[in-house]
């Protein structure tokens, strides 16, 4: 994929974040949500990821800052190397550490 | 040192200059030093998410993992480290957006001929009100951070 693609990518995944990270915040704020306290206690937290509401926000918002982190980290590693074969290794290790954690970041939005 | 030798020096150091090159030769304007800021706390963000990955994972193990896991991270120096990323998280968003609008040519302010010496973006007046608004709409959200959080610890 050409570079510019991948930064508009950045931008867009971004500017998303912004949106959806503001209400997974505002659940913790007691002006909003219940609470820092409250809102991470057990039975908040099953009642919260019981609504499919939560259910899709915290999917869509895992995807975007994985995919948006890890191509800021790709970023940063090429710059020390314009060596093909080492950007492909670089390439193939960032997916994989990408897909574990995005996998097992999934298990408990749908358990 | 002679003009030569000094400018090629210079140029080699200027090109190698890896993760130092970051910050620079501290003669950089306004905008490299939150060039670096970004992509500092962007490093430290993707290592947090990872470990807030980890940490509410151990809600599928039942609710007995999941206290046991959260009276780890239930103390005042948890929470403190929790106010820095909550920091670097708000920076990041804040100079995120003003990015984006930059990189699209919005509130750049008006365009000029690049004579020497250069015009400084940060130093013209639309540009400047920008980096200001989102300087006072960072400590806006940073300080409903530290009340959620004082409120925990000291109230």
């Amino acid at each position: 994929m050409k570079e510019s693609y991948i930064r508009f990518i950045q931008y867009l995944l971004g500017a998303a974040i912004v949106v959806l990270i503001l209400i997974h915040l505002s659940i913790f704020t007691s002006l909003i949500g219940p609470g820092y306290e409250l809102g991470l206690s057990w039975e908040t937290v099953s009642q919260r990821m019981a609504n499919p509401f939560y259910d899709i926000i915290y999917t869509l918002l895992l995807f975007a800052l994985l995919t948006h982190g890890f191509i800021g980290i790709r970023n940063i590693i090429f710059e020390y190397t314009t060596s093909k074969r080492t950007r492909v290794a670089v390439s193939w290790i960032i997916w994989t550490i990408y897909i574990i954690v995005l996998i097992y970041g999934l298990l408990p939005i749908i358990k | 040192m002679g003009f030569a030798k000094r400018k090629r020096k210079y140029k080699t150091k200027y090109n190698l200059a890896g993760t130092a090159g970051w910050i620079g030769n501290l003669r950089m304007n306004m905008e490299r030093y939150l060039y670096f800021l970004h992509r500092i706390t962007g490093i430290g963000l993707v290592f947090y998410l990872i470990l807030h990955i980890i940490i509410t994972s151990s809600r599928m193990y039942g609710e007995s993992a999941y206290e046991y896991t959260h009276s780890l991270i239930n103390n005042p120096i948890a929470d403190f480290g929790l106010f820095i990323v909550m920091a670097g998280l708000i920076f990041h968003g804040v100079n995120g957006i003003r990015l984006i609008l930059n990189e699209y040519g919005f509130l750049l302010g008006k365009p000029a001929r690049p004579i020497y010496p250069y015009r400084q973006i940060l130093k013209t007046r639309t540009p400047r009100l920008l980096i200001l608004s989102m300087i006072v709409l960072g400590f806006i959200l940073l300080i409903i951070v530290a009340y959620e959080l004082l409120m925990v610890w000291v109230f």
